[in-house]
């Protein structure tokens, strides 16, 4: 993790992991993704955040599966064809829960952006900039402000 | 095997210590060679060198002690005053390190250092450096010698004459090769601290044959270090987690197996099984640790507090041996430290008030670990003053944790464990070591973190016990799987108490009060929570007459006990109990203290597992049924005697019920009618080796008398009596119920009837199985021979229930004593007054009145009946209650009606009276 946590969007190239939420497009550099999976059979945690989805079970290990969409306050979707981007973080797995996997992008520095004030600030506070590519952009999502922000919100 | 058996574990963890510490000192000095700058590796092997000269200091290694203390000066030198590492001290070291390695060995077969003494260790070392052409700076060596105390002057002084200090530094290059080649014999073993010649000249010291040496040292190796491997507690962990992901598999393929009518894989399934199972416990074994390692670090403790408190403490521990998952030893070992402090600081008093209070002066603390029924138990128990309850209603007032009435409500147990309240410390005065008024509360906390339980009882002016319960392990644990609509819950099996199904037949039934379930279970009233309910489960919450709609459907129920609050779960359904594997769920979910965890299914969903305690916390059961006097699992503490009872009918679809008491029978059989066979009008059946006669149970009780069926299989309890064996035939067998309840004998209108009872609202009739057989023909003839032998000895019988009293006495008349009974501990004393040629006192120890504990006391501390043996026969059996059995004067603490005993317990002490 640390090696990933060192890789910051001001090295020249990146590599981001595309997926697709709604009608946007998001990056999570591929160093903190440890593998992308199908649609699981997911158990609900009762009582829990709604953007917890509930737990999967991935290979005998317990992942917590979050929506990123609900996180984002926006429509909720059925979560059944939802792809998981599973995360570790701290020992903890964590599956986001996205619309769409798209590719993997090599991202060029100078088409970096500081993230632009017209993005709602449900979203914003997870992002750390965003990328100009031809024809869309893509939004440079931080896992540890996902993860910072969730376990602000517990406490 | 002889050998390790000789060695002591402490002395194996040495020798395996101290040869790792070697590997690591001959490892970093072939690399110190390459770069001996290097400041990190010289530290390392001072270290190593350290380390095994202090442990073997400790173990009185003195030779051993010796040869490292030399080696360490060495490297010290090297260390500290920037002496130069060259690779003639290597050798040096080298050597010196072989040497200490073929100590070790000679400890490790014979259990003893090499002979000679301790002048012949400095000698090997000596002369080992001198081989190198070394001088070991004489002061060095001298000092060495002088602060080793038990050295004679003699040995001093020879240490002046000894070759060492005419070595100078101008050696010439020949003799040091010379020396190099010596060196490389086996044998050779001598050094001490060096001053160096010219570095470069030994450089081209023929290393190989050194390694060689060593090598060969490794082969001769040894038992006890080729038996133990060290292994990091985080790669057992990690083999620990793949373990339980293995047993989940297992789970999986198990449950597909018998899914699939596959013999093939049924069988291998079942292997996988057996193997998973094995592996399993054996992993758990690796984590395990005896409690003795915190146990031990106890004995300073109380010697050091004792000491600061100038009181007279002495620390027994027994069960050190017994085994506790490593997780858990760390767990608990700040929660016994507190507890132990507490102990000695306040609860053992001071020398003078013991003696005042008529106690020895030396205060005891004892500490017992041993294994009961899948948990280790820990007793922490002091003879001190006790805890005073009238200080505990004080300042349980003052710091308002209760109100007056609460407190004059509560019972004395209740009392007690406000101790654990937060907030509420009895010790007037605040020391550094306990009276903050933290302490107990973090103590109960940390232990039930844990999983664990902790459980105070105490009498003023006796003493206090603190037991800990603990589970063995964390990680892998049994638990009832329950269905709330379409999902699954794991509920931990260690809280759960009892399952009840509740369905148009049974006669409980759901109670409302105030919006709120509950349920009568054995007149305790019973809080139900309902799982749909607090999860949110389903759509809507049911309104209140739905719910009692819905009445009619069955119910499951699972009673549940946490901190001593008893509550029930209504779940929709309940499935199997399993092993299942406890894993973390992420921060997400914590806030959700509902759940303790989850885990994985058979069929590879994920299902979380309830945290009791949080339940009853989400659902607000605040005061709950406080339920802790009557500790279920504690039930031999049961303030009055349990029961065993067969329950039986005697007729086809008879609402009747029968009973009798459970220690009478003897076994459970069934005959068929072809096997009853006929002597005169006596129906017997030929039965291990002899012929047992029958007897019809519901002929005895006035019902008529029936003709032998064909075809049938009767159920027959045996009966052992009057040393005979006898078949009671009855319809069906029933039940084995356990009651505390007493048998009423108040409408007893025929001889056969013992009483009768209430159960489940319906009455049980207790038969009498004494009369029953005395009523037939053949057991009067019978009598007669076998009370020929009959005995001068009186003995008392004292017992409040008629039915136990009874069959004591017949016991005892069957042995030809002569028995004199009574009613109750007052009665008894009365009778013993009466009577002045009792012999023995067989009593029993729950009694109206006076109860057996106070009567012996009463018994012992009278002059003239305190010669006279005393036998309780109870159904009481804690540690605690034997303890106090042995206290009050009971020579014998039996088991009731375990006839055997009781019989050699009376025929012990006459013995020993006559």
């Amino acid at each position: 993790m640390s090696a990933a946590e060192n890789i910051d969007v001001s090295a020249d190239t990146l590599q981001v992991c595309e997926f697709k939420i709604g009608q946007d497009f998001f990056g999570i550099s591929v160093l903190n993704i440890q593998e992308i999976i199908k649609p699981q059979k997911i158990t609900k945690v009762p009582l829990s955040d709604n953007y917890v989805k509930g737990l999967i079970n991935l290979r005998g290990q317990i992942v917590t599966g979050l929506s990123l969409r609900t996180l984002f306050g926006l429509e909720e979707k059925s979560t059944e064809e939802n792809m998981n981007v599973i995360v570790r973080h701290e020992d903890q797995l964590i599956s986001f829960m996205v619309d769409k996997i798209c590719d993997v992008q090599d991202l060029e520095k100078q088409d970096f952006q500081q993230t632009p004030d017209t993005i709602s600030r449900k979203i914003a506070q997870y992002v750390s900039g965003v990328y100009k590519l031809e024809d869309r952009l893509l939004i440079i999502l931080d896992i540890n402000r996902l993860m910072n922000n969730n376990n602000d919100q517990q406490n | 095997m002889s050998k390790e058996d000789e060695l002591s574990q402490i002395v194996k963890d040495f020798l395996v210590e101290s040869n790792e510490g070697i590997t690591t000192i001959i490892q970093s000095l072939t690399v110190l060679e390459k770069d001996p700058n290097n400041e990190d590796l010289v530290n390392e092997i001072y270290r190593a060198m350290h380390t095994i000269k202090g442990s073997s200091c400790f173990f009185q290694y003195s030779k051993l002690e010796k040869i490292t203390h030399i080696l360490e000066n060495l490297l010290g030198a090297i260390r500290d005053d920037g002496e130069k590492l060259t690779s003639n001290k290597v050798d040096i070291l080298l050597e010196g390190t072989d040497l200490i390695q073929s100590y070790l060995s000679t400890i490790e077969s014979t259990s003893k250092e090499p002979e000679g003494d301790v002048e012949s260790a400095i000698k090997q070392m000596e002369t080992l450096s001198e081989k190198f052409g070394f001088t070991l700076s004489s002061d060095l060596v001298l000092s060495e010698k002088l602060s080793k105390t038990d050295l004679s002057m003699e040995e001093v002084v020879n240490s002046d004459t000894a070759p060492v200090v005419e070595f100078e530094k101008e050696v010439v290059l020949p003799e040091v090769n010379l020396a190099v080649e010596k060196a490389v014999e086996p044998e050779v073993k001598e050094a001490v601290s060096v001053d160096l010649v010219e570095p470069e000249v030994l450089i081209d010291l023929d290393e190989g044959k050194v390694t060689d040496n060593i090598t060969k040292k490794k082969n001769a190796g040894s038992k006890v270090l080729d038996s133990v491997v060290r292994v990091n507690v985080s790669l057992l962990d990690k083999i620990m987690n793949v373990a339980g992901e293995l047993v989940l598999n297992r789970n999986q393929i198990l449950q597909f197996a018998t899914e699939n009518d596959d013999q093939d894989l049924i069988r291998l399934a079942s292997q996988l099984d057996i193997i998973t199972t094995e592996l399993q416990s054996d992993i758990m074994t690796t984590r395990m640790q005896p409690v003795g390692m915190v146990l031990n670090k106890f004995e300073r403790l109380v010697r050091d507090i004792a000491k600061q408190n100038n009181k007279k403490v002495e620390l027994r521990i027994y069960g050190k041996e017994t085994e506790l998952d490593k997780t858990l030893l760390e767990a608990i070992k700040d929660p016994m430290t507190h507890i132990i402090r507490n102990s000695v600081d306040h609860g053992i008093e001071l020398p003078e008030d013991r003696v005042k209070a008529g106690k020895k002066e030396l205060g005891l603390l004892e500490v017992k670990a041993y294994h009961e029924s899948g948990q280790v138990v820990i007793e922490i128990k002091d003879n001190g003053k006790g805890l005073s309850l009238d200080k505990i209603k004080a300042k349980a007032l003052s710091s308002g944790v209760c109100s007056s009435e609460e407190l004059s409500n509560m019972t004395n147990k209740q009392l007690q464990k406000l101790i654990f309240h937060p907030g509420l410390s009895t010790a007037e005065k605040v020391t550094s070591i306990s009276g903050r008024g933290v302490g107990m509360d973090v103590v109960k906390n940390n232990v039930e973190k844990i999983g664990g339980h902790v459980d105070i009882d105490s009498v003023a002016g006796v003493g206090t016990t603190l037991t800990l319960k603990i589970p063995l392990t964390l990680a892998i644990i049994p638990a009832l799987i329950v269905k709330g609509q379409e999902e699954f819950f794991a509920i931990p099996q260690n809280s759960i108490l009892e399952l009840v199904r509740i369905d148009d037949s049974s006669k409980q039934s759901i109670e409302y009060a105030c919006d709120s379930e509950f349920l009568r279970l054995r007149s305790e009233l019973i809080p139900i929570i309902r799982l749909n309910d607090l999860l949110q489960l389903g759509q809507e919450n049911e309104t209140l007459e739905e719910v009692q709609e819905d009445n009619f459907a069955c119910k499951n129920i699972v009673i549940v006990n946490t901190e001593g609050r008893v509550y029930g779960i209504h779940v929709d359904d309940i499935l199997d109990t399993q092993e299942i594997v406890v894993k973390s769920i992420g921060f997400h979910n914590k806030k959700e203290s509902v759940f303790a965890g989850a885990t994985i299914m058979g069929d590879g969903s994920v299902a979380l597992i309830l945290d009791i305690l949080g339940v009853a916390q989400a659902s607000q059961l605040q005061s709950g049924t406080n339920k802790e006097d009557v500790d279920l699992n504690d039930s031999k503490n049961a303030l009055t005697d349990t029961q065993s009872f067969l329950l039986f009918n005697l007729e086809r679809h008879s609402e009747s019920i029968y009973a009798i008491p459970l220690v009478l029978v003897n076994r459970l059989e069934e005959f068929d009618s072809t096997q009853v066979e006929m002597i005169g009008s006596q129906k017997v059946v030929h039965y291990r080796g002899g012929i047992m006669p029958l007897i019809f149970t519901d002929e005895q009780i006035n019902m008529k008398e029936k003709e032998l069926r064909k075809n049938k299989v009767y159920n027959v309890f045996v009966v052992n009596l009057h040393k005979k064996l006898y078949g009671f035939v009855v319809e069906n067998i029933l039940d084995i119920l356990e009651l505390e309840t007493n048998v009423d004998s108040s409408v007893v209108d025929q001889n056969n009837i013992l009483g009768s009872f209430f159960h489940n609202k319906r009455a049980v009739t207790v038969l009498d199985i004494y009369s029953m057989i005395d009523s037939q023909e053949f057991t009067k003839q019978n009598q007669k021979d076998i009370v020929s032998e009959k005995r001068k000895e009186s003995i008392l019988v004292v017992e409040d229930s008629p039915m136990f009293r009874k069959m004591g006495v017949e016991l005892l008349k069957d042995n030809g004593f002569t028995v004199i009974e009574a009613i109750d501990g007052q009665d008894g004393l009365l009778k013993l007054k009466e009577n002045s040629a009792i012999d023995v006192v067989v009593s029993d120890i729950e009694m109206p009145n006076m109860n057996g504990f106070d009567m012996a006391c009463e018994i012992k501390n009278t002059e003239a009946t305190k010669h006279i043996p005393m036998i309780a026969v109870t159904t009481k059996f804690s540690d605690k209650d034997i303890q106090r059995g042995k206290d009050s004067g009971f020579k014998y603490y039996l088991e009731k009606f375990k006839k055997e005993d009781i019989i050699s317990a009376i025929n012990s002490v006459l013995q020993k009276a006559g």
